[in-house]
């Protein structure tokens, strides 16, 4: 019998295949969105439900565990936090509440947890996010892996950003350093860790960077995504088939940390496909992009960049991300495939 | 100018390497002039074998085939310890695994797929799934860590050619190895193989020879290949920029009819070697006529451990042993020809289970596991198919930027 | 088949070398004996298998540098393309 494997939760193509199968087709399409909203017939970073004054009521619900709890630059607690308001802001919303469910395994620290649920409410707050409800459970011992947060985001949004709306012409802002989350993460997991590193989890909410600009360009930015699990190749590759277009990405462009790339490099990852928890990708009108690209900049987002842009494409099985390599080739960037493993060859 | 000796050698291979994209057009500018002159003197194709999945990666990660002119065709030979390793490894590997003793892989082996089930199971990351002890690693060095720390019974699945080898060779000779860590020994030759693949595959114009290989062994072992099927020879590094002016030397040597090994890996590869790990690799291992997956046995290609270390070998400590020749069956499943992929002989969408039956998600052959397997690195990077719709997008380009 | 990965020698003990990979530091074995801090090294599996030759570092060009020579002799390049080259490859050691 075929049984769940990692690769079914790595976020790449094994993934929906399941998804799809158990759920997508599943559900017959009135049972996949409020009328006149945003659901499961096309998944974004949220889901949104219309409401009498025109506006949109925007929500999100992500488990989080991750392991160890607290890594090089955060903890379980913000990442929690962070995660669903920034799905919020991706589909456009303002975040105004969240609700939680905590389920910790039995014999786990309440210090510890007190730390953990600290840090989660300091985010939020500084978020302007209210927590209005939640759930605590406690599992037996070895049914759980020490701790599991799922979190409830709610906002509202004036006009949402529906990724399938990235049109030919529209440019690729990317806000930051990619693969931050997702390389000191496998560093820590894999037990891979290096003897010194400067990896780090970019780990973030995006209200300082987002409300500013759903505010001021609302209309100008076609869709939004934070490059979480399966990374950017993931986040592009989808854009690419909802939108039905064609995107071509510099390799230069796209912001990397050295340390990041070296850290790749030697286990033979691809940084396309690790997770950022702290970046927006941005797709934004063609003639916009520079003026928002130095309005990103301003808003302290300084190693943020414009990656490439939206082409019609010519037939239609070509919803393609493409991107020229740094010494001008082409190559197709695919969306990942299984569990991430280091190589040797 | 500044000199050589200040220079971080790490920053200058990126620089003009990696990305060094006026470089590239300006030796891809080379390339075509020479190729023109050699279809002038009536070649219609030029086919070029690369025998190190590296290089193939390095092709197809960098887009190169998208950048070189039509005619010249870059074939992938049997240049992956994963695909070549025969089923039998991992099903010894899974079985130990599932019976608590804990596996040490690769990350490129963790998906390989056996050719029988053991217990439902048909590969390691199935067998974790199904409760077995699976760690992936990335160094052994990382491994034997681990044993000591967790004083577990264990076994590494030691995969790889010539560069992978000197490890474990000294791992056991500085007496690093704990006794209980034993090897499955799969280590093969290098050289053999290409032979085989060149003169099965036939009219191979030229051969991009493994630079990480030829750290080890030295440029010297690629001169008999050379000389006996006249073919230019190069070993290469793994940058862009080396690719390309590796396929350079070898337009030039055809236009001048000659056949040489050159090395234009030589800010790493000597002529020689390093001989301290061939040494190393001597004392611990004897070469055997070995099996690789998908092509049978080749003479003389593989390691396996002398009388004095076989304490340290898996199938001897465990119980099982190698297949002898008459009971070889090549390894793959029905329909699977990563047999004639491994060795260049077709491409991976001339099978027809090649995105079919046969996929990244689930893969069924081996060659669609590893990240340097053809099959694999064709249907993720560039679907052949679509090298065609990769020149229209720069003919879209250009046109834009005009 | 081998992936490697450069990286500067930062410590050498009896056992482990300590490498830096620009920005992330690992130790690792070595085949080799004759290492020492500021090496730069070639790194497959954990284990160092090569030195990086600066001598040999641009030796790399020096048949593409004959090719094109030939092809001016040809005339089927012009002069300053070659040096144009020339100038491409040269540069960096000036940064
Ligand atoms: S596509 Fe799959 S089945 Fe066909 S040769 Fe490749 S690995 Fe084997
Ligand atoms: S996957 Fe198979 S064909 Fe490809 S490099 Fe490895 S052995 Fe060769």
């Amino acid at each position: 019998m075929e049984k769940i494997t990692l690769a079914h939760g790595a976020g790449g193509r094994e993934m929906n295949n399941l998804l799809e199968e158990l759920i997508f087709k599943k559900l017959p399409t009135f049972m996949k969105k409020v009328e006149g909203g945003l659901g499961i017939d096309f998944p974004d970073d949220a889901a949104a439900i219309p409401t009498s004054d025109g506006k949109y009521i925007v929500v999100t619900v992500d488990a989080y565990t991750v392991n160890p709890i607290f890594f090089p630059g955060g903890d379980i607690g913000i990442l929690a936090a962070s995660g669903t308001v920034n799905d919020v802001l991706m589909l456009g919303g303002i975040p105004i509440a969240a609700l939680d469910t905590v389920i910790v395994e039995e014999g786990f620290e309440i210090e510890t947890l007190r730390k953990i649920l600290d840090s989660m409410f300091n985010t939020f707050s500084k978020c302007g996010v209210k927590l209005i409800g939640g759930d605590f459970k406690v599992m037996p011992r070895g049914q759980l892996d020490k701790i599991l947060i799922s979190t409830m985001g709610i906002g509202v949004a004036e006009k949402l950003i529906v990724d399938k709306n990235l049109r030919p012409g529209d440019k690729i802002i990317v806000s930051g350093y990619i693969a931050e989350h997702g390389a000191s993460i496998y560093a820590a997991q894999r037990g891979l860790t290096p003897e010194f590193s400067e990896l780090r989890s970019d780990v973030k909410p995006l209200v300082d960077l987002m409300i500013p600009l759903i505010e001021k360009y609302g209309d100008s930015i076609h869709s939004a995504s934070d490059p979480t699990r399966g990374g950017l190749s993931m986040t592009l590759n989808h854009w690419a088939k909802s939108s039905n277009t064609l995107i071509i990405i510099e390799e230069e462009k796209i912001p990397i940390r050295e340390s990041v790339a070296s850290y790749c490099e030697i286990l033979g990852l691809d940084p396309l496909t690790l997770a950022s928890e702290g970046v927006a990708v941005l797709g934004v009108e063609g003639e916009k992009a520079d003026e928002i690209l130095e309005d990103v900049h301003s808003l302290g987002y300084t190693e943020a960049q414009i990656i490439g842009e939206v082409r019609e494409k010519e037939r239609k099985e070509l919803s393609l991300v493409v991107m020229k390599t740094s010494i001008g080739g082409y190559r197709i960037i695919e969306p990942p495939v299984g569990e991430i493993v280091p190589r040797i060859c | 100018m500044k000199g050589l000796e200040s220079i971080d050698l790490r920053r200058a291979t990126n620089i003009l390497f990696r990305s060094n994209r006026e470089l590239a057009l300006k030796i891809l500018k080379i390339i075509e002039l020479t190729w023109a002159q050699l279809k002038k003197s009536g070649y219609e194709h030029l086919r070029i074998m690369n025998f190190c999945g590296t290089h193939e990666w390095t092709t197809t990660r960098y887009g190169l085939r998208s950048l070189l002119p039509e005619g010249i065709e870059l074939l992938a030979g049997p240049g992956c310890p994963v695909c070549i390793t025969p089923s039998h490894y991992v099903e010894a590997a899974i079985k130990l695994s599932l019976e608590g003793v804990r596996v040490y892989t690769y990350g490129d082996a963790y998906k390989l797929p056996s050719v029988k089930k053991i217990n439902g199971v048909k590969s390691l990351d199935e067998a974790k799934a199904s409760g077995g002890d699976v760690v992936v690693v990335y160094s052994l060095l990382d491994a034997i860590r681990d044993v000591v720390k967790n004083r577990v019974e264990s076994t590494f699945l030691a995969i790889g050619f010539e560069t992978t080898y000197p490890a474990y060779a000294l791992a056991i000779l500085k007496e690093e190895t704990p006794e209980n860590l034993s090897y499955i020994v799969a280590g093969r030759l290098t050289p053999p193989a290409a032979e085989y693949a060149v003169e099965r595959v036939g009219g191979v114009d030229g051969v991009i020879a493994p630079g990480h290989v030829s750290t080890i062994t030295g440029g010297e072992v690629w001169i008999n290949l050379a000389e006996k099927y006249s073919i230019p020879t190069v070993v290469s590094g793994f940058e862009p920029i080396d690719v390309l002016l590796s396929i350079a030397e070898i337009l030039k040597q055809k236009s001048r009819g000659e056949a040489r090994v050159v090395i234009e890996y030589a800010r790493a590869v000597t002529w020689s070697g390093n001989v301290n790990a061939k040494k190393a690799i001597n004392e611990v291992f004897e070469v055997h006529d070995a099996a690789w997956r998908g092509i049978g046995i080749i003479p003389k290609s593989g390691y396996k451990l002398r009388e004095e270390y076989r304490r340290f070998d898996a199938f001897d400590r465990y119980g099982f042993r190698e297949p002898t020749r008459d009971e070889w069956c090549y390894d793959l499943l029905p329909g699977c020809r990563c047999g004639e992929v491994i060795i260049g002989k077709i491409k991976p969408s001339e099978c027809s289970l090649f995105m079919k039956k046969c996929t990244p998600d689930s893969p069924y052959g081996p060659c669609m596991v590893s990240s340097e397997g053809t099959c694999r690195i064709h249907a993720l990077h560039t679907n052949v198919n679509n090298i065609d719709e990769i020149r229209k997008i720069k003919w879209i380009e250009n046109s834009n930027h005009q | 088949m081998c992936w490697g990965v450069y990286g500067k020698v930062l410590e050498v003990s009896e056992k482990y070398v300590k490498v830096d990979f620009g920005g992330v530091v690992r130790e690792v074995l070595s085949s080799l004996d004759d290492i020492s801090p500021g090496d730069y090294v070639v790194v497959h599996a954990g284990l160092i298998i090569s030195k990086l030759s600066r001598e040999e570092f641009l030796e790399s060009f020096k048949y593409i540098r004959e090719i094109a020579e030939k092809l001016v002799e040809d005339g089927e390049l012009s002069r300053e393309e070659l040096e144009e080259m020339n100038r491409i490859i040269s540069k960096w050691l000036e940064e």
